[in-house]
This record gives structure tokens, sequence and C-alpha cells, in this order.
């Protein structure tokens, strides 16, 4: 073999695990995680010695050990493997062929490596080369530390529904795998940013349940004001009308979760809370849809805001999901204490008010508002369909036909304020609806603060409620 | 070992997942808004817009990500996506590539049965 086939042959193996890596991310599910786990040592032990071979085969010089990335990653499987084999869990079983096929791939381009450098076929050190492969080892251990861990975040959740059914309090298994989550999570922090991550960032938060609810909403909050207020453009307004909808609907699924397990009153739930919600829900929709037509697909969206809603989207997600379908209220109560969930979302939906001002001032008042030719001409022949204005044209026609970015007509932005008024009207009436939820008896609440002592998140999110609620809110337009 | 260098291709790849995602987003959220406020789908298209933020800001200033493709399936744009990402070399992919790769297997398999 040339140093030219083992170079294409390593190569080539190299794009096998790392897409062996991303199809087992895509499949895996909660009851592949203790065979998952089994396997992920060899699949490290086997990036480590594919990493070894590769500064050899390159004649690289070799980083001391303590200063090699890989050499901490292998530390912390080693460890992870010591733990099991102490604690006995998952135990002895069967392993993930997905990743078995990783490690054996890593194994083969090991071999080529290894008999490309004592042929001497390999050719003098290639920096990039090197580099590139390196990166590939890491992404693909990136991408199969993430698997594991979200397998085993759902295996986590099925056996604390099985608890729940059961009456138990303490799963077999449970301590042991919520640990093995969080050293998994370092891993995979420590793999993506070798990998071509950039460091730690807002919603990678290792929380989870009330208090990752808790932290994402009140960051949410937080964050859209502040993009709202310094960059106010159709982009970041869509973002955030699409977040509050959601957050609208996850409401609903806790609400129903709180009355099947009694902490919401049903009649309350059924003739107030859900009917509300589900109007603001849809007013947030339509609303969201009226901004879309404004966005250009070029338009950029503030990143940190988009991390913020990405810290909404899991923290929602893994309360109120299974798989693509929606949780029953059951497994959504045996997943989060419910009462600090719920009051989590009650000062969510309260701030939503100010978001809807907010979204409202910017349609109403921002005359920077700018949309695509196109879009804005045919959503305002919709707007204005009679006589009188048939013979205005709202935009020039060369920048229809270029499609350009033009400001927004006024057809448009009175059908941006007036759905605008309609989100305000609908996120006021359900923060009334939802003070219902304040009727907690004081000793049931008094109780549950004994239980659930406050944590540094429940902290914040007061100091923040005191920011943000003195603020009057005008009243609606009618 | 591998030979990565760096592709010029790498804008145009990443122009077309972004458009891809952005579609399959839209098409989730009209589905969403005919089910109605309870609909999971909701949920699903905002973990599909914010990843295509993610990818959109991965691209240099002024690429176009192109015209809308034909294809309506949410699932199936995003199956297409992933498979683009699969050609962008690994010495070209800007900072934050595998975590997008990442969310988007996520949402995969989010949307799988």
């Amino acid at each position: 073999m040339t140093g030219g086939d083992a170079h294409r042959l390593g190569e080539l193996l190299l794009q096998v695990a790392d897409i062996s890596a991303r199809q087992a991310l895509m499949e895996v599910t909660g009851d592949d995680a203790p065979a998952l786990l089994r396997t992920w040592g060899e699949v490290v032990e086997a990036a480590a010695d594919l990493w070894s071979a590769l500064s050899q085969a390159t004649g690289a010089p070799t980083a001391p050990p303590e200063a090699a990335p890989m050499t901490q990653l292998v530390l912390m499987a080693r460890a992870l493997h010591r733990t099991s084999l102490r604690t006995g869990w998952p135990g002895d079983g069967a392993t993930d062929e997905r990743l078995t096929r990783v490690a054996e791939t890593f194994d083969r381009a090991t071999a080529v490596a290894t008999r490309s450098a004592a042929s001497g076929a390999a050719g003098p050190a290639d920096a990039s080369d090197l580099e590139a492969a390196r990166t590939r080892v890491m992404r693909t251990l990136y991408f199969g530390a993430h698997g594991v861990r979200v397998a085993l975040r759902d295996h986590l959740w099925d056996l604390q529904w099985a608890a729940t059914r059961s009456h138990r309090a303490d799963p077999p298994g449970l301590a042991q795998g919520q640990d093995a989550a969080q050293r998994l999570a370092a891993f995979e922090q420590l793999a993506g940013a070798h990998a071509g991550n950039h460091p730690k960032r807002i919603g990678d938060q290792v929380t989870s349940g009330a208090v990752r609810l808790e932290e994402a909403l009140v960051g949410w909050d937080i964050q859209a004001h502040r993009t709202l207020a310094a960059a106010p453009t159709a982009a970041n307004v869509l973002l955030a009308t699409r977040v509050q909808a959601s957050i609208a609907t996850a409401a609903i699924a806790v609400l129903e979760a709180g009355v099947r397990s009694g902490r919401v009153e049903a009649d309350a739930y059924q003739h107030r809370l859900s009917p509300t919600l589900e109007l603001a829900q849809t007013a947030w929709t339509q609303a969201a849809a009226r901004w879309a037509e404004l966005v250009h697909p070029t338009d950029r969206t503030d990143r940190t805001m988009v991390q913020a809603a990405n810290a909404v989207h899991a923290a929602v997600r893994e309360l109120t999901h299974d798989g693509a379908i929606p949780a029953g209220p059951e497994v959504v109560a045996s997943r989060v204490d419910i009462g600090a969930a719920t009051r989590s979302l009650q000062q969510a939906l309260s701030a939503a008010v100010d978001v809807a001002y907010l979204s409202r001032d910017i349609a109403t008042s921002d005359r920077g508002l700018t949309g695509p030719a196109q879009a804005m001409t045919r959503r305002a022949t919709a707007e204005r369909p009679t006589a009188e204005d048939d013979d205005v044209v709202w935009v020039d026609l060369s920048d229809v036909h270029a499609n350009r970015l033009v400001p927004v007509p006024d057809p448009v932005r009175d059908g941006l304020a007036a759905a605008s008024d309609t989100v305000v009207r609908a996120a006021s009436t359900a923060v009334s609806a939802a003070a219902c939820l304040d009727q907690t008896p004081p000793e049931e609440e008094a109780a549950l603060d004994a239980v659930h002592a406050p944590t540094n998140a429940t902290r914040r999110h007061k100091q923040h409620a005191r920011v943000m609620t003195p603020t009057p809110s005008p009243a609606p337009h009618p | 070992m591998a030979s990565d260098v760096v592709d010029q291709e790498t804008p145009r790849t990443l122009a077309a997942v972004v458009r891809l995602l952005q579609h399959a987003a839209a098409q989730a959220w009209a589905r969403a808004d005919d089910e109605g406020p309870r609909s999971p789908l909701h949920l699903f298209g905002l973990g599909i817009h914010t990843v295509s933020c993610e990818a959109l800001a991965l691209l240099p200033d002024g690429v176009d990500p192109g015209p809308v493709p034909v294809e309506d399936d949410p699932l199936r744009l995003l199956v297409a996506a992933e498979e683009l990402t699969r050609g962008i070399s690994v010495m070209a992919q800007p900072p934050g590539f595998p975590r997008v790769v990442v969310a988007i297997c996520d949402l995969i398999r989010a949307a799988g049965p």
C-alpha cells in the first residue's frame, strides 16, 4: 500500500466513524442507554489509540500526556467505567452495535496508520492533515457522547415514570444514572470544544426539571427584553413571538398535569386557564406569521437571544414530550415538581405581557422596519383590497422585481399593529386567569417551601420579578 | 492521514443547509397552526428555527441561502440538511458547526417514531 493509499483509506475510515456516530445519535432511545454505556469506554480507548498512532505515523512531536486533550477524555471515560464496576450499574449485558462499529472503525484506522508508519510509506508530517484527522476523531467522540447522554436522559425519565407508577421513591439505577449523565455532559463539553464548538454557552445547562425550566424562562425573559430594546428587527420579534407561543403551549400541558396531580383546580383549568391560554397562544402564532413575512432569508437573529430560546426549547421539551408526541399529564407530573413549574410559568405569562407591548411598540413606531418587496406587496394588497386604494402602488415595481428590502407599507404596519393589539389583550387576559394559581393554601405553601429550599435560580427569579413587575402597562387599544 | 483542505464550496453548502432548515421550520409551524395551540409541532418548529438561526450565523455576510426547496415535509428537509452537512470539510467547518450538526440530529431523533 502506498502512502497515498493509506492516506485515503484512513480518511475514509474516519468519515465512516463520523457518520456511524451521527446515525447512532439520530436513532438512540432510552432503552439503549445501558448498552451504550457499556460500550462507551471501548470507543474512547479506540479513539485514544488512533490519536497516538496518528502522531507516530506523521512524525509529529508528541505533546506531554497531561497537556493532550485526548488524555483528559480517556481519564474521564476510565473513571466513569470504574464507577460503573464499583456500583454494578448498568451491570453486565449487551453492548451497542452502533458504537461497537465506531470503535472497530477507529481500530482499523489505527492499524492503517501503524502499518503506514512501520513501512515508511507515510510522508513527512503534515500539520493540517494531522489536525484534520484529530478534529474528526474529536467530533466523532462529541457526537457519540451526546448520543449516549441523551439516551441516558430518556432512560432516567423512564425510570422515574416507572417508579411513580409503582410508588417507589428511589428506583434502582437512578442515582447512578444521574451521576453518569453529569459526567458525560462534561465529557461532551470538552470533546465539543476540541471539535470546533464555541466554549460553554447559555442553554448548555445540565440541570433538569423545574430548576431548568425556571432558569430558562427567567433567562429568556431578560434576554428578550434586552434584544428587543437594542435591536428591534423583524427577525428578533419573530423569534420572540414564537417562543412566547411555545411557552403558552407548555403552560397548557403543565397545568393539565397539575390538574391530574391535584395542584390545579380542574374547574379553573377547564373554564378559565385552558381557554385563555389557547387564545393567547393563537394570538402569538398569528402575530408571528405576520412578522415572518418581514424576514428575509439572510436576516440574522440576535445570537444571545437564540441561545436563550434554545434553553427554553430544551427545558420545555424534556418536560412535555415523549419523542415526537406530547407526554401525557401523568408523565409530565412524574418529571417535574408541578408546583414549582406552575409558579415559573405563571411568572413567564406575566412577563409575556411586557414582551407583547414591546413588540406592539416596534410594530407601530419603528420606522426602520423593512420587508422583502414581494411579500410586502402581497400583504398590503390583502390588507387594503378596497376600491379607493386601487390606484395606490405600495411598493415600487422595480423593487418587487428584484425583491429588495423596502420600508414596511402602511397597510402592512396597520395589520401588524392590529395583530400585536390582539396579543396584548390575549396575554393580559391569560395573566388575569392565571391569578387563580396564587390561591395555594398558606400552610401548603410553607410546607412546599420547606421541602423545596430556594435555589439560586429562585432567588434570581424573585429579584428579577421585583425589577420587571412594577412598571404599569398602558391599557390595550380597544 | 486526512487531507481536508479549505473548501470553497463550504459557504454554498452551508447556505443550502440554512435554506432547508428555514423551510422546515416554516412548514412545521404551518402544520402546527393548522392543528391548533396544543400541537407539539409549535415546539418542533421553534427547535428547527433556532438551529437555522445558528447555521445562518456561521455564514459569511451576504451569502444568500437561495431558493425555497420544493419538499414540504419537515422531517425530510431535516434529513436532507444533515446529509448536506456531511460534505463540509473538517478543516473548513466554521466554529460552532459541530453543535449545529448535533442539533439537527437531535431534531431528527425527536421527530422519529
